[in-house]
């Protein structure tokens, strides 16, 4: 839920902490739930206002990559992507590590992260598994973003930008009345040809609308509405094939795409009381999308992807906090609801290459050929997957804080059920014909209906204490866990039925191969909670415009999430609780900000590796967690020089990561790479023409690796990117 | 040359004088019923004689009264397939004797696969029903098969 955060700060919460502590009034909602001003909190915590936001040129989530330390978000896919990495947790596919509330509203579906920031008006980011307080998937932290209050004094804004790439980004953000709203409209022509079709793979046009609706009825009541929505269209999926050490251009045939209409709205209710705090924050969530993917990623025609989503959720909360600041005991205790229901169309289209390749070579194959083959007439053979996901959970939680002058202790525990049910409709059609005993074709349909569903109950305790040895600094100890939910494997249902098909055609046919055609069966498509284990010392230090922070983790994760190559044969991996991993890791930063000067580094060291983890082919026990960097660094400058009545600013950065292993084997490695990022601007009076980079140095790295029916494929890192741009205060 | 053209027809239509007409009617006709059997299969195969045990077969009378299908699940013709199949064995004539009935059938085409399967064109098969026993012996293709089975939920 929400917490009133407090001017009050008796230290920093971050390098980028001073400027949001001095700007917030003591009204203000945030998105954060812990019942105690920001400084207190016992996790490691980074707050971005708008100010730094913009100056970076961070509009999306992915941005926030390396600046936080050890937040690893990969650019790559399209905007459904949204793979999180952070202290070692994290995987490409299912729920994310990473809670994503706006203004305390939790946004439930991981297709709906990536959107654009406009009208933000500050990020915070509380990293370590978040359980206690923020329920399911944040397990790796948490991050909070506040959006523009009709309270805010902030004058109306229009900004534009064009650049490189044919990107085109304009927004807007204004308050009237008891209103603030923002949009944001971005094109970009795509950085990526798809050598194939001669245009580039990767265009996109989005628009984000946000409307904040707040007033203050009475002197205890607050009463506020956010309605968000996001309505895009992209292309994407710029993997190029990795073939005799050389990386090809993208050259795929079939179609790439996505779009996304997002809806959310959430209502918000706080109540002062003269001991108790209430908040009751409810929302509504609605996403509709399309995902289109040449699953093969080749020029030639083998399967398709389709994924079409229309899901609706309802979110509920309600939390109670002691009023009375000075006491030493401060609970706070809240229960936590939603609901949410997916109906999923996802149908794999084997084409003519396919048929060929995946079915009927496999087929054939255990079939000696005096007795006969197989053929299929049809071009295209459609495995048609329709699901509707049904999700719950419903969760009480606790925490208390004792304050006792220099001493800080939280103790807290949330009881978390979460239940989910899956009905699934499949069915296979093709015609097929045996040679030489048939004459003609024959229809054969495969179809596979059931339901299948799952309860699970989860404890999440934590146990802190924070030592105020200063009016600068604090030392603190954090023992906590969180959960990723679990959840169902709908992409492994077009294998199941791959083989349940080229079984039924033996049937059929009469034939029955010594090693039957294998797969899992629906009942094995549930895969269970991912809970992780951190245990976290931490400093912060605050000293005049000098501010620190530290913090070392050791997590330990059970019942991990991976993906495994499914028994039997088959072309896709599926998710399962495969294994155990640990995290080992170091975070600091460094903030120095003297008058005009600002500077900062972030810097973070991760040693994830698999305690035990087997794959079904191999056993990756020891081995480094893939995708996750070792390193992450952020070194940023800026000045401000004052001319005559204009302000010229200047901002250089740079961000790296890696190595990385990009398999779980660590064949596949990539290099420490740093990319320069820069931003001149001449502020006058209420104007601000600007220019700014992305990777200067056009630094070639690459951004995600897979492999696809034992080809091997990379997503390059976007090329140096150069946006002028105005920004107006009206 | 038609002379000739059609002596070979007629001898050929004695010569696979089993009837391919085949009708999975439980109708008894013969005064056998259709039955399943299960039972020991011993392949003469090239490599040697191997038996497989528990080989189900199905006795299926049909609408003539002399006229019967068999066929054998899961049959294996050398150690080293990879596959077993499902051979159906149409046209055996059916002769009631006092222990129960005879089995003959001088050449067939099979069906397997999906369709008639020459490779294994059956030749010589003769057998017999008695006591809810069923014996065989018939060649496929070159391949000297035998089965020895007792019916099954009797």
């Amino acid at each position: 839920m929400t917490a009133l955060v407090l001017i009050s700060l008796l230290t920093a919460v971050s390098p980028f902490g001073d400027t949001l502590v001095q700007h917030l009034p003591d009204v203000t909602i945030t998105a954060l739930k812990e019942g105690t001003s920001v400084g207190n909190i016992p996790s490691a915590i980074s707050v971005m206002p708008r100010e730094s936001l913009q100056k970076k040129g961070i509009y999306r989530p992915n941005a926030l990559s390396q600046i936080i330390p050890g937040l690893h978000i990969p650019d790559y896919g399209a905007s459904l992507t949204s793979t999180i990495y952070l202290r070692g947790l994290g995987s490409r596919m299912e729920n994310p590590v990473m809670g994503l509330y706006i203004d305390g509203i939790p946004i439930l579906d991981k297709n709906a992260y990536d959107s654009d920031w406009e009208g933000i008006s500050s990020a915070t980011m509380l990293r370590g598994p978040q359980g206690t307080l923020y329920g399911r998937n944040a397990m790796g932290g948490v991050l909070s973003l506040s959006t523009l209050s009709p309270m805010d004094d902030s004058d109306p804004v229009i900004n534009m930008e064009y650049g490189t790439a044919g990107n085109v980004r304009a927004g807007t953000s204004f308050i009237k009345g008891s209103n603030a709203l923002s949009s944001t409209y971005r094109h970009s022509d795509g950085y990526y040809l798809n050598t194939f079709k001669n245009t580039n793979c990767d265009p996109y046009d989005g628009l984000a609308l946000r409307w904040r609706w707040e007033r203050h009825p009475g002197e205890r009541i607050i009463i506020s509405n956010l309605l968000m929505t996001n309505i895009s269209r992209e292309g994407g999926f710029a993997y190029g094939l990795w073939q005799n050490d050389t990386l090809h251009p993208v050259s795929y045939n079939d179609e790439g795409r996505y779009s996304r209409l997002s809806v959310i709205d959430g209502y918000k209710l706080r109540h002062h009381g003269n001991t108790m705090i209430t908040d009751a924050t409810a929302s509504v969530q609605l996403l509709a999308d399309d995902m289109r993917m040449d699953q093969d990623y080749t020029d030639r025609s083998i399967f398709t992807l389709q994924q079409r989503q229309l899901s609706g959720a309802g979110t509920l909360e309600l939390t109670l906090r002691r009023t009375a600041t000075e006491a030493i005991w401060k609970p706070q205790t809240g229960v936590f609801s939603f609901y949410k229901r997916n109906s999923l169309h996802a149908p794999v289209v084997f084409k003519s290459d396919g048929i060929r390749s995946i079915i009927l070579d496999n087929a054939n194959s255990h079939i000696p050929t005096d007795i006969g083959y197989l053929t299929v007439s049809d071009q295209e053979i459609p495995v048609n997957s329709d699901f509707m996901i049904d999700t719950w959970n419903v969760a009480i939680f606790h925490e208390s804080v004792f304050d006792m002058d220099r001493w800080l202790l939280t103790a807290g525990i949330r009881l978390d059920y979460e239940g989910g049910n899956m009905d699934y409709d499949c069915m296979t059609r093709l015609h097929y014909r045996f040679v030489p005993t048939m004459k003609a074709d024959r229809e054969l349909s495969v179809p596979y209906k059931g339901t299948v569903s799952h309860q699970r109950i989860e404890v999440i305790p934590k146990l802190s204490v924070l030592f105020k040895a200063s009016d600068a600094a604090v030392f603190y100890s954090t023992l906590s866990k969180g959960y990723r939910a679990g959840g169902f494997n709908t992409q492994i249902f077009s294998d199941i039925l791959q083989n349940m098909t080229m079984n039924a055609m033996m049937q059929d046919l009469g034939v029955h191969l010594d090693r039957q055609f294998v797969s899992v069966s629906a009942r094995n498509t549930e895969y269970n909670p991912e809970t992780a284990w951190n245990m976290e010392l931490g400093t912060r230090l605050n000293k005049g415009s000098i501010m620190t922070s530290m913090a070392t983790y050791c997590i330990f994760v059970h019942n991990q999430q991976l993906t495994v190559f499914p028994p039997g044969m088959s072309t896709g991996r599926m998710m399962t609780n495969a294994g155990h991993s640990r995290s080992y890791g170091l975070e600091a930063e460094l903030g120095w900000n003297p008058g005009s000067l600002r500077s900062r580094i972030s810097w973070s060291w991760c040693d994830a590796r698999f305690v035990s983890f087997d794959d079904g082919n191999n056993d990756y026990s020891g081995n480094r967690i893939p995708y996750v960097p070792k390193h992450t660094l952020f070194m940023n400058i800026g000045y401000s020089f004052m001319i005559k009545h204009k302000i010229l600013d200047i901002d250089a950065s740079l961000n790296g990561a890696g190595p990385f292993n990009w398999d779980e084997s660590g064949t596949r490695q990539e290099p420490f790479r740093i990319k320069a990022n820069g931003r001149i601007a001449l502020v006058y009076g209420n104007w601000e023409i600007y220019l700014r980079g992305e990777n200067l140095t056009d630094e070639p790295g690459r951004s995600f690796y897979f492999k696809s029916m034992g080809n091997e494929f990379f997503a390059s890192v976007k090329p140096r990117i150069i946006m002028t741009g105005i920004t107006i205060k009206l | 040359m038609k002379k000739t053209v059609f002596i070979m027809l007629v001898l050929a239509a004695v010569m696979t004088s089993c009837d391919k007409e085949e009708n999975k009617n439980d109708d008894v006709k013969t005064g056998i019923a259709s039955t399943d059997y299960m039972g020991i299969l011993t392949v003469d195969a090239s490599s040697g004689t191997f038996d497989t045990e528990n080989i189900k077969v199905s006795y299926n009378s049909t609408e003539k009264t002399d006229s019967a299908s068999i066929t054998l699940y899961q049959v294996k013709f050398s150690p080293r397939m990879p596959l077993t199949l499902d051979v159906t064995v149409p046209g055996i004539s059916v002769k009631k004797t006092d222990k129960g009935a005879e089995l003959t059938c001088q050449r067939v085409i099979p069906l397997a696969m999906g369709g008639e399967y020459p490779n294994y064109t059956v030749t010589g098969l003769v057998g017999e029903i008695v006591d809810n026993q069923l014996s065989l012996s018939l060649n496929f293709g070159s391949t000297h098969t035998s089965y020895q089975g007792e019916a099954i939920g009797q």
